[in-house]
């Protein structure tokens, strides 16, 4: 779908939510991603505790992005937790 | 020039060294090679995974601004992804400078904050490995140079 996003859920979210991944409908766009993040949110407490999670990092097409970043149809959108590499 | 492999394959340590040597200038060569420690679990599965694409550029970034604060000849990051076992190599930084000074610090800014900004993540077993604050203070210390 033109209008659509993909959301990758990277290593304990991905998880947890028992979501790698998933196609999300732009339907009130403009559409940033904190407004992104509650939308993600309201589909229950797991979903509200690790997307709201002050450690979870949010990246916008492979850059890591703030909640002010706007999204747009095509984006990739990832959520993951603190990184453990190296 | 600074070559980057995210790759689940092994690595050879020699045949890396010699890919960061130029000859008549070459003062100082660097080596960094991290590895599977033993970890308390029954389930010695270790897995690590990454966003494919976002790694690449992380790591590039990384060895750009490398090479931005010191003068380098040669930046080699390898990362391994995928099942590993324990005692197995996991990740390589080598730099290649005229001088060992910039060679030592460029490769502990590399894999300091390789740690920190390279979207990695390590399970050991069926755990998850949570991030070490420490990891975190040694990149703020650098970013704050």
């Amino acid at each position: 779908m033109k209008s659509d996003i993909k959301i990758l859920y990277f290593a304990s979210l991905g998880e947890r939510l028992k979501c790698p991944e998933e196609s999300f409908a732009l339907a009130t766009a403009p559409l940033n991603v904190g407004q992104l993040k509650h939308a993600l949110a309201a589909r229950g407490e797991l979903w509200r505790h690790l997307v709201l999670d002050p450690s979870t990092r949010c990246a916008v097409n492979q850059a890591l992005a703030s909640d002010d970043v706007e999204l747009v149809a095509s984006d990739e959108v990832a959520f993951f937790p603190p990184v453990t590499g190296g | 020039m600074t070559v980057i492999s995210v790759q689940e394959e092994d690595f050879d340590i020699a045949a890396e060294y010699q890919s960061l040597l130029r000859k008549d200038a070459t003062g100082a060569v660097v080596l960094f090679v991290g590895r599977v420690r033993d970890f308390a679990s029954n389930d010695k599965n270790f897995h690590l995974q990454h966003y494919p694409g976002m790694t690449e550029k992380v790591l590039h970034a990384i060895a750009l601004e490398a090479g931005q604060r010191w003068p380098l000849l040669a930046t080699r990051i390898i990362h391994r992804v995928g099942y590993l076992r324990v005692d197995e190599q996991i990740v390589f930084v080598g730099v290649s400078s005229a001088h060992r000074k910039d060679a030592f610090a460029a490769c502990e800014f590399i894999i300091d904050l390789l740690k920190t900004q390279a979207p990695l993540w390590k399970k050991e077993g069926v755990n998850w490995v949570q991030a070490d604050d420490r990891d975190q203070i040694a990149a703020d210390a650098w970013m704050a140079k």
